[in-house]
């Protein structure tokens, strides 16, 4: 059993080895194809992780700012903010430490207060939030509470930068469909022509009893091989991009601090490989079930 | 290496007594251009046999053939080979009939990219066969069509005869009952042709049920043997030359 295994195996990885031996160029247009289609999602799949880290960046610094009306204590509102959902972390300022503050910053040594009349400003909180997608809700049951005069939040950047993500998300989608039926058509009809150089091999094997599994191995093999070879080029070609555009950035826009997501390390070859090897496969598969029919 | 069923001992008018091997039933067979290949053929080849179809080019011979190893569908009626009828077939069980046949082409269809041992191995590769057997069977089929010594060469370095005795090695390598040449000898000259139908006597001798087409009456009547002929494609039996 084992011997017949090591067989099957043997003889079908040394034709498969043959077919791209003899059709170097039929496969390297097959082979780009395919690193180009690739190269292009994995970029999209990395800028969208990374935008998509950003915005949990953004929104994990993002802080609702609420005003309470004159005479109101914080301490007063900070019982009915901790039975929310959703919050991280609430600071209260006191009116008497936003005035030291503000006359510190402002560099006034006398009391401007006394022609005020007193300590003009209110009681404050800043209230962290864990997701970004809670601050608006959040912002709105916190405005019912009673003595909050005024409730501020900044998170319309992240919104944005939410929005821009799932526009790219589905343009990224679009874009790897087209091209992805672009490649399977590409891989098709250089395995075709693999197929056609050697048809009357082909007619051979099934006139003296090749079993049609036995005649297609090869080629799905040799689409297999496409797959692998089309991730570790593209691959290769992310990774290479990916680090001019951080030296890039480094000179251009130091102040700009973004992480290469995790993701972009792990997943990101794993799913190149997949849709890689699901595509020549496909694309054989195709190619090869017209020629033995 | 030829372990073949054992050839049949009793004889009579026309040949051997024995189990129908093939059989084709009332066949038509009309191209899709209108062209008519064969008509209402009847044919019971049994095991043992050695026939010889013959006619002019263009009788259906060739045809015939095809309709035997299933690279043609009759229009009408059917064709049995070992009670298998080879239009319900698909796959791997066409695949697996198709196993019982050894062919051998008129124009010896040899991969030219492939030697003469690996152009033999191709069918034991095509059935799965070990390295090992492979290897055990190969040489002696080379030997007994002459060829050993040029197992390595390609098959532009060969003349049309031992092209010719590759395409019958590879027919035979996996021990077929029922072989099948096309024209074997059509591309040959006399000293050739006369070698490769005595390579043919020695298999059927073995065992195996031969079917050859051929144009040549002399060579036939030589051979003294089982003959139908093909004219315009009607199949008439000719009386049994001794």
């Amino acid at each position: 059993m084992i011997q017949r295994v090591t067989t099957q195996v043997d003889y079908l990885l040394r034709e498969a080895f043959t077919g791209l031996r003899r059709n170097l160029w039929m496969i390297w247009s097959a082979v780009s194809t395919l690193a180009v289609l690739l190269f292009l999602l994995g970029l999209g799949l990395r800028a969208s992780w990374q935008l998509q880290d950003a915005v949990s960046e953004l929104g994990s610094r993002l802080e609702i700012s609420i005003y309470l009306d004159p005479g109101v204590r914080a301490a007063a509102v900070e019982p009915d903010l901790r039975t929310l959902v959703g919050i991280d972390e609430i600071k209260s300022v006191s009116k008497e430490q936003a005035w030291a503050a503000l006359k510190k910053d402002l560099g006034v040594r006398s009391d401007p207060g006394e022609s005020l009349g007193g300590n003009p400003l209110v009681d404050s909180l800043r209230v962290r939030i864990a997701q970004p997608e809670a601050v608006a809700p959040l912002a709105a049951q916190i405005q019912q509470i009673e003595g909050v005069e005024e409730v501020s939040y900044g998170s319309e950047a992240a919104q944005r930068l939410d929005q821009i993500q799932q526009a790219m998300r589905w343009v990224g989608l679009a874009l790897t469909a087209v091209l992805g039926v672009a490649t399977v058509a590409v891989i098709t009809s250089t395995i075709r022509l693999i197929v056609q150089s050697r048809r009357k091999e082909i007619e051979v094997m099934q006139l003296v009893g090749a079993t049609p599994l036995r005649i297609s191995m090869p080629f799905i093999l040799e689409g297999l091989a496409f797959g692998v070879a089309g991730a570790l080029i593209a691959w290769g070609l992310i990774e290479a991009t990916s680090r001019v555009v951080a030296q890039k950035q480094l000179e251009l826009l130091p102040f700009l601090q973004w992480q290469p997501s995790e993701r972009a390390a792990f997943t990101l070859p794993l799913i190149l490989l997949g849709v890689g090897i699901a595509l020549g496969m496909l694309g054989s598969l195709i190619a090869v079930r017209r020629a033995i029919r | 290496m030829f372990d073949l069923p054992s050839t049949p001992t009793e004889a009579d008018g026309t040949g051997f007594v024995g189990e129908a091997i093939a059989c084709l039933h009332n066949v038509s067979k009309i191209y899709p251009n209108g062209c008519r290949g064969l008509y209402s053929v009847n044919l019971q080849i049994r095991k043992g046999d050695f026939l010889f179809i013959t006619g002019p080019s263009g009788a259906g011979k060739s045809t015939l053939l095809k309709l035997l190893y299933g690279a043609e569908a009759p229009t009408e009626g059917h064709v049995e080979i070992e009670g298998n009828l080879f239009h319900r077939l698909r796959g791997r069980a066409l695949a697996h009939l198709r196993r019982r046949i050894g062919v051998v082409f008129q124009d010896y269809q040899l991969i030219p990219t492939k030697t003469v041992e690996e152009n033999v191995a191709v069918v034991l590769h095509a059935q799965g066969a070990s390295r090992a057997e492979i290897q055990r069977r190969v040489g002696p089929t080379l030997r007994m069509v002459g060829l050993a010594p040029k197992a390595a060469c390609f098959p532009d370095q060969l003349s049309g005869g031992e092209q010719q005795r590759v395409s019958i090695a590879r027919a035979v390598v996996h021990t077929p009952p029922l072989l099948l040449a096309d024209e074997p000898t059509g591309n040959l000259d006399a000293h050739n042709a006369w070698s490769v139908l005595q390579i043919l006597k020695r298999l059927h001798d073995l065992g195996v049920t031969v079917i050859v087409t051929c144009h040549n009456e002399q060579l036939v009547e030589a051979f003294a043997r089982r003959v139908v002929r093909l004219e315009a494609g009607i199949l008439r039996e000719l009386p049994v030359l001794t």
